[in-house]
């Protein structure tokens, strides 16, 4: 179980300050839920963990070092939003989770683990063959997901994984994140714009607004008793919301 | 709320349905026959129709009424269009191309001394053509990608669009003048030599490369915008497993639609390319003969270069097909 650590990070493109000195911690075996509206940097800032955006300020730490962001090590590893084409669709599924282990494995050793990531997401590893057209939303993100555990994270980073599937497979989807979660204790990021989905898999939450955190602290309190007048806009907006009367 | 794992699901075994591919092959077989028949129409009708005596040319302005009236009942040119037609379609369908009027030599021995020297020059324009286009057109794909290196884009759209439009038979008189004339460094005429190659494969392929590199530099900043690429770079792949396993084999689709398009109009280019370099293949030969109304060997280099553009094209399709089997389907 490790620790990820942003430090008082900043990411700018060209003039535009996308996030603006964001300080926030995964403990570890933790899920931390980082929420707000599109465009608050809330993806921007995952980018940054896995060296997809360039830091302009600030750090990003790994049990107290920085993220290795250059080399074959990667110790933090992402799922994206859009299952439908974060897989390359000429690759067989087998080969895109191969393809992000560690660089000693041999070849058997290779498709034995791919047996073994298939199954743990709940698909049968003879659809190692197969490439994504033939597989689902929720089987593609399953995949994906299959795909980030392949590289041995310490920490995953998943970016709104459930908003572009259906209603009835984001709940499949949620209760595999939870299970391996718990299964492998990972340390997770888990980033939506869907605060019940927040608050389903994550113990703390942190809330962004135009590339700042406003508001942090563990999931029951923030959800029950926003501080922020944001967060307080955030769960007035969800409707129907009976986010901060049920919750435990 | 209660985890529950989702339960696992027994997937149908992977087989391949042979379907679309018996639709796909009947398809393309149906397509190719009505080509072949379309090109030895047109073939036939475009020699018969223009003005002019074959037989005439054959044996010269001074040779006797006579023999002249002879000759044409012999060759069976004084029968009526449609009977020659049958005649020509069933030669064709024998292996039997006819006689040259000129040489009286089989057309098919006539195609059979002059095919490997065109061939020759075909395969290696289009083989220079693909190995100069694909490293570079991938190369200014990846330095013009998502707005970098503005001026390396221009110069390069520049340079493509000048020599991709550019006729290959200018190109080939060009290189004639720099490396032949001015240089005096290679042959300009003939194959007697491996040197003799050099320009008029360069001629054919300056074209294609050209147009080639063009495409697939759009299809490369296309493709290294898809989000598999981010996901590939989120591996850590090295640069270039990002670039040649994963973008490059997205951008080459629609690269190889083009490239069965640039064979095609490669082949058709021998025929002024041999002119230009006095090559003995046979656009020289389909130049003399269309010019000394030899119909027997017209036709039959036509229907040469038209089978082999039409086999090309089959060619490629299937290999898409076999690439992107999606395009198989979509003809459904």
């Amino acid at each position: 179980m490790s620790e990820l650590r942003f430090e008082q990070v900043s990411v700018r493109y060209g003039r535009s300050t996308v996030v603006d000195g964001v300080s926030l911690v995964v403990p570890p075996g933790e899920v931390v839920g980082l929420v707000g509206e599109s465009g608050s940097g809330k993806s921007t800032l995952a980018r940054a963990a896995v060296g997809l955006a360039p830091l302009h300020g600030g750090s990003i730490l790994l049990d107290g070092e920085p993220v290795p962001l250059r080399g074959r090590r990667r110790p933090v590893q992402m799922v994206f939003q859009d299952p439908f084409s974060s897989l390359d669709p000429r690759m067989t599924i087998g080969a895109s989770i191969a393809e992000a282990m560690p660089r000693d494995l041999d070849r058997s050793a290779r498709r034995v683990e791919v047996a073994r990531l298939l199954e743990l997401v709940h698909l049968d590893a003879a659809r190692a063959d197969a490439r994504p057209a033939e597989l689902s939303g929720g089987q593609r993100q399953r995949v994906a997901l299959a795909r980030a555990l392949a590289a041995r994270p310490a920490v995953v980073v998943a970016d709104e994984i459930t908003s572009a599937l259906d209603v009835s497979v984001q709940g499949t989807v949620l209760n595999l994140v939870r299970e391996l979660q718990r299964e492998l204790g990972l340390s997770m990021l888990f980033i939506s714009h869907n605060l019940a989905v927040v608050r389903y898999v994550a113990s703390y939450v942190a809330v962004m607004h135009r590339g700042v955190v406003v508001e942090q602290g563990p999931a029951a309190q923030v959800l029950a008793e926003p501080a922020e007048p944001y967060t307080r806009d955030l769960l007035a907006a969800v409707p129907g919301s009976t986010l901060r009367r049920s919750h435990p | 709320m209660a985890t529950t794992a989702s339960p696992g699901v027994a997937w149908p075994a992977r087989t391949l349905d042979a379907r679309p591919w018996l639709r796909f092959g009947l398809r393309r077989a149906g397509r190719l026959l009505v080509s072949l028949w379309v090109l030895l129409t047109a073939s036939f009708l475009m020699t018969h129709l223009i003005p002019g005596d074959p037989v005439r040319g054959a044996l010269g302005p001074t040779a006797p009424a006579e023999l002249v009236a002879a000759k044409r009942t012999a060759l069976g040119l004084d029968d009526p269009l449609p009977v020659q037609y049958l005649d020509h379609l069933r030669g064709v369908l024998t292996g039997d191309l006819g006689t040259s009027l000129i040489s009286q030599v089989p057309v098919s021995d006539v195609i059979g001394q002059r095919l490997p020297a065109t061939l020759w020059l075909a395969v290696l324009g289009f083989a220079v053509a693909v190995a100069v286009a694909v490293p570079v057109g991938v190369a200014a794909g990846v330095l013009t990608r998502r707005g970098h290196g503005r001026r390396t884009e221009l110069a390069f759209t520049g340079t493509s669009v000048v020599l991709g439009t550019i006729p290959d038979f200018l190109v080939g008189v060009a290189l004639v003048y720099v490396f032949g004339v001015r240089l005096g460094l290679l042959p300009v005429a003939g194959n007697d030599t491996l040197s003799s190659l050099v320009l008029p494969v360069l001629a054919l392929a300056i074209g294609p490369a050209a147009i080639l590199a063009r495409v697939l530099r759009v299809e490369m900043v296309r493709v290294l915008q898809a989000d598999y690429i981010r996901t590939a770079r989120a591996k850590r792949l090295p640069a270039r497993t990002v670039h040649l396993r994963h973008a490059l084999p997205n951008a080459l689709t629609a690269a190889l639609t083009l490239c069965g398009l640039l064979l095609g109009a490669l082949v058709a280019g021998t025929v002024l390319v041999e002119n230009v370099f006095a090559w003995p293949g046979l656009g020289s030969t389909i130049v003399s003969s269309i010019l000394t109304k030899d119909y027997p060997v017209v036709q039959g280099i036509v229907l040469v270069y038209g089978v082999g553009v039409l086999l090309v094209n089959t060619l490629v399709d299937v290999a898409l097909a076999l690439l992107d089997p999606r395009s198989m389907i979509r003809e459904d």
